[in-house]
């Protein structure tokens, strides 16, 4: 049903975008200070 | 009057009394006022900072424009959840809180002298003002759908909206604002999606179901309408772009943005925010949306237009109470925006034209007895236009469009150098194609181009590379600032 799959997908995105954010933010930020 | 606006009007009184009787006497000074005594947990930081960017463009704009761009409008709420959010709780937030600064214009205070400071206060306030007109009348106008027209739209839904938007900080400021932006959000999440699935129940008693909609896009060719990843130009240049650049450059340099995070207990608890903000804010648009694609698929409704789809089909398919949920969801997302503008402006104005540029001696005291007036005059200033204006497009992109080159100069001075020149030039020839293009369009200018947001995106970015790249200027600000840091810690060892 095409409403699940939007949801999952919309879902996905989320955590995906936010996701990559957030790994950037770890790998740039080193002893409590980030870039 | 029709039962909807007696259920939105038990919430919102519960809510709002509640949460005054709650924090009468807790808040007792300018900091409790505008930081909250920097006491919010993380849930309450995501709380706040979910709402504050998902206002009527998160609902009301977006189900109005499914009805050209289909799914893929849900764009929108991922990036604005899923990049400007994390963006401003691991980067942005965490800068300001590591300066101490009070307020955003202070930040840039530091970085480019007081004149700069003062800019920001004056011009950023203006322009938010201009946009909280916006949702005044965006929160004006769900109040008027969801009550069947039974209130006037002119004055009296404006004036509700008015009086709504101001009660939801004016006891409390940021405390209230928290702890009711953590119970709205929470309403708003189970009342759009409780929305969402009785539509569906009567999609299934009255027609054919979800299936049947399906069906009927794919009747008349226009099944792309179901898929979020189906671009297309006028996707990308009419929310993707637009909606990337205006929330991660000119929202970002607004005060309203940070009040969560100025109030939040400490930078731990800021970044522990991240992902529920995220998602909170990334899958709040979703009911809205899909409510909107099934409501056009229904004649009677699709002939009063897209902007009146959703309100439409609850009024007529959905009982009442799930109207007055409604009601208090869609006023949930536009009073945050709303409210959080604000605080933020009268914060600024208090804090930083009037304290910082005009009576530098000003006490505590005296602050947070302005407080509180400051933020119904910021509410009059969007209020009283709304009751004679129109919020036209281009405008509400106007105002906007001064955030952006603040924004670049702001963060090249945070992570790159600090060059006074550099930074007046670029704003100053920023806001000069700004009004260039919103009020005299270049008629050379093509298709989504003629969009003021568009050359004063290019013309800031290009001016602060090439200008710090060749004027000379100080050294970033936070290695400064952490430079002195690492020699006090030198000192006290």
């Amino acid at each position: 049903m095409f409403v699940w799959t939007l949801f999952i997908q919309e879902f996905l995105m989320a955590v995906v975008f936010s996701g990559i954010v957030y790994v950037i933010w770890k790998m740039t930020s080193s002893n409590g200070k980030w870039f | 009057m029709s039962s909807p606006i007696i259920y939105a009007a038990i919430y919102f009184i519960i809510v709002v009394f509640g949460s005054c009787f709650y924090f009468r006497g807790k808040v007792k000074n300018v900091d409790d006022f505008t930081t909250g005594g920097k006491t919010l947990k993380w849930y309450m930081v995501a709380s706040g900072l979910a709402l504050i960017p998902l206002g009527s463009g998160h609902t009301m704009n977006l189900w109005e424009a499914s009805a050209g761009l289909g799914a893929g409008v849900l764009f929108w709420p991922v990036i604005v959840g899923g990049i400007f959010l994390p963006l401003a709780t691991l980067w942005f937030g965490p800068w300001l809180r590591e300066l101490n600064v009070q307020t955003f214009p202070e930040s840039l205070e530091m970085q480019f002298g007081p004149a700069m400071g003062y800019l920001n206060g004056a011009v950023n306030t203006a322009t938010w003002t201009g946009i909280c007109m916006g949702e005044t009348l965006a929160t004006g106008g769900a109040i008027y759908g969801l009550t069947g027209g039974a209130v006037p739209f002119k004055p009296w839904c404006i004036i509700i909206a008015f009086v709504l938007i101001i009660v939801y900080v004016i006891f409390g400021g940021v405390l209230q604002f928290s702890v009711v932006s953590t119970v709205n959000a929470t309403v708003m999440i189970i009342g759009s999606y409780a929305a969402l699935i009785l539509t569906g129940g009567w999609l299934t008693a009255n027609a054919m179901g979800w299936a049947g909609v399906a069906e009927y896009y794919t009747s008349i060719g226009e099944a792309w309408r179901l898929e979020i990843f189906r671009f297309s130009p006028d996707l990308f240049f009419q929310i993707i772009i637009p909606v990337a650049v205006l929330h991660i450059t000119a929202a970002a340099v607004t005060q309203g943005v940070y009040i969560p995070i100025f109030a939040a207990k400490s930078t731990q608890e800021v970044r522990k925010a991240t992902f529920m903000a995220a998602m909170v804010n990334g899958m709040a648009s979703f009911p809205w949306v899909l409510m909107a694609m099934a409501a056009m698929t229904i004649p009677a409704i699709a002939a009063g237009g897209a902007k009146l789809s959703v309100i439409n089909h609850a009024i007529q398919n959905l009982p009442a109470p799930i109207v007055g949920l409604l009601m208090v969801c869609l006023l949930a997302a536009t009073l945050s925006t709303g409210s959080s503008v604000m605080l933020g402006n009268a914060t600024v104005i208090v804090d930083v034209i009037l304290k910082r540029a005009c009576f530098p001696n000003m006490t505590p005291e005296t602050q947070f007895k302005l407080m509180r007036p400051m933020v119904v005059v910021c509410g009059l200033l969007a209020c009283v236009p709304a009751l004679f204006a129109p919020m036209i497009f281009p405008i509400f992109l106007w105002c906007f469009s001064f955030g952006i080159p603040i924004f670049f100069v702001w963060l090249a001075g945070m992570v790159w150098k600090c060059s006074k020149s550099a930074a007046w030039i670029t704003i100053l020839v920023s806001y000069i194609v700004n009004f260039v293009w919103t009020f005299a369009t270049p008629s050379w200018a093509p298709g989504p181009f003629a969009l003021n947001m568009y050359p004063v995106t290019v013309i800031s970015l290009v001016l602060v590379i090439v200008l710090n790249a060749i004027l000379p200027g100080e050294a970033a600000l936070l290695k400064r600032h952490r430079a002195g840091q690492l020699k006090d810690v030198a000192k006290a060892a």
